[in-house]
């Protein structure tokens, strides 16, 4: 098996594939895909199209068709999770200190409201300025872009990880890829086990990205961050669904989780911060 | 990039580096203890004496959190066997406020690393859940190497 290393999103990246070499033409096109993903999407830069509607006045505007296929997903997650996980978040998430400048001073939010925004095909339509966020599902999408490359140059047998979160075929002999499940919050601990084959793979906690009382993963109805789940894993058919299922899984409440996991034909592990687990009905992985 | 992922490269480091330390002296005697950290401004280690036979790997690195610059110490005891018997961390908080959860997460790392064998990460393809990034990896890496 021959592993690669890379770094994209703000995050380590891995591909590791079975059989052949990997060329420097599939590399150079993964580099090439992730970082103009990267510069699309991505809330810290000023000129990507998220943030192309900082300082709009209301009206309808055309955006891309990669815009139209996340705005979409986050549609389907936004009516999931009853309005709580809503990509129009990104305001609220600068005002309390998770800026491009990483100012994590924060301000006083209590007057955030979300915005109202409206998709007709390509047809944007907004109330007033709106800054995007695609932090809890943009990944996800772009790992299994990353793995479509893959499999277009021929390469049957892989698992691409980006920063936590991955999508596996198989390996060359037939077995699954065994991924450790990192308990959250117990660095070099492992909760459990899951064995991946052709599927995703997400994980979610509220303790890598933490400043005041504030972290990441923020209510944008309480205006909190989220403090009743801790962590979460999700297994499904490829890395976006898991990578959707958990943002789905942190934002909503336990009522929810059974039409979450419905749609997203997922597996999931839920951490509670009173340390308890709930473990869907269809976990198939390994618990410790 | 916070704290706890910063410890939690740092205590991944120090694991592989035991493995290091523990293979490439595998057909040697047991060492004595083993010199003092590197680290000029960490205070005085509380703790039992290692038994005989035991050693001592500490590091300690600086990073970047939300909350200024920090500093952390680490010291792993490793027994004959390479089984690590005890961490010790040292929180040099710059910032005073997070020192509640910093507190809470030095509780719980001796109590998961304790007792738990380096080689039962064997047969892992990969980790879901962390998410370290390359610069903290490498510096604490380097700390530790020059030492073994």
């Amino acid at each position: 098996m021959e592993t690669w290393n890379f770094s994209g999103l703000g995050t380590q990246w891995s591909v590791s594939v079975d059989s052949k070499a990997l060329s420097d033409a599939v590399r150079g096109n993964i580099l090439a895909f992730v970082g103009q993903f990267e510069r699309r999407f991505s809330r810290f830069l000023e000129t990507s199209e998220v943030n192309a509607f900082r300082h709009a006045s209301s009206g309808t505007y055309t955006i891309s068709p990669e815009f139209v296929e996340l705005l979409d997903r986050a549609i389907v997650l936004r009516d999931l999770t009853g309005g709580v996980y809503d990509p129009a978040v990104g305001a609220l998430i600068e005002g309390a200190g998770y800026d491009a400048q990483y100012r994590f001073a924060s301000e006083d939010m209590s007057d955030f409201q979300l915005p109202h925004w409206s998709l007709e095909g390509n047809r944007l339509t907004l109330d007033g300025p709106v800054v995007f966020d695609f932090g809890g599902i943009g990944k996800g999408y772009c790992i299994d872009r990353v793995s479509d490359i893959l499999e277009r140059h021929g390469y049957q047998y892989r698992i691409v990880e980006g920063g936590g979160d991955m999508v596996a075929t198989e390996k060359k002999n037939g077995d699954g890829f065994r991924v450790a499940l990192e308990w959250p919050g117990k660095p070099d601990t492992a909760a459990g086990i899951a064995v991946l084959k052709h599927q995703g793979l997400a994980a979610s906690d509220s303790f890598r990205r933490r400043w005041g009382h504030w972290h990441h993963i923020i209510d944008p109805i309480t205006k909190e961050p989220v403090s009743r789940v801790v962590g979460c894993v999700a297994v499904a058919d490829c890395a976006w669904s898991a990578d959707c299922m958990t943002s789905g899984l942190f934002l909503s409440h336990p009522d929810r989780y059974t039409a979450l996991g419905a749609h997203f034909h997922a597996s999931y592990l839920v951490f509670f911060e009173d340390e308890a687990v709930h473990v869907s009905r269809n976990w198939k992985g390994e618990l410790f | 990039m916070n704290k706890k992922a910063w410890i939690a490269a740092t205590v991944v480091v120090i694991v592989a580096a035991g493995i290091w330390f523990w293979s490439s002296n595998a057909q040697q005697e047991a060492k004595p203890k083993a010199e003092a950290s590197q680290s000029a401004a960490s205070q005085n280690v509380q703790g039992k004496q290692p038994a005989q036979g035991a050693r001592e790997i500490s590091t300690a690195t600086t990073y970047k959190s939300p909350g200024g610059e920090d500093k952390i110490g680490f010291t792993v005891v490793l027994d004959g066997s390479g089984m690590i018997t005890d961490l010790k961390t040292e929180m040099m908080p710059s910032n005073p406020g997070s020192k509640q959860w910093q507190d809470a997460f030095t509780k719980a790392a001796p109590a998961a690393l304790k007792g738990k064998k380096l080689s039962d990460l064997q047969n892992i393809d990969k980790v879901g859940g962390a998410s370290l990034t390359t610069a903290a990896f490498n510096q604490a890496l380097e700390q530790l190497k020059s030492q073994i």
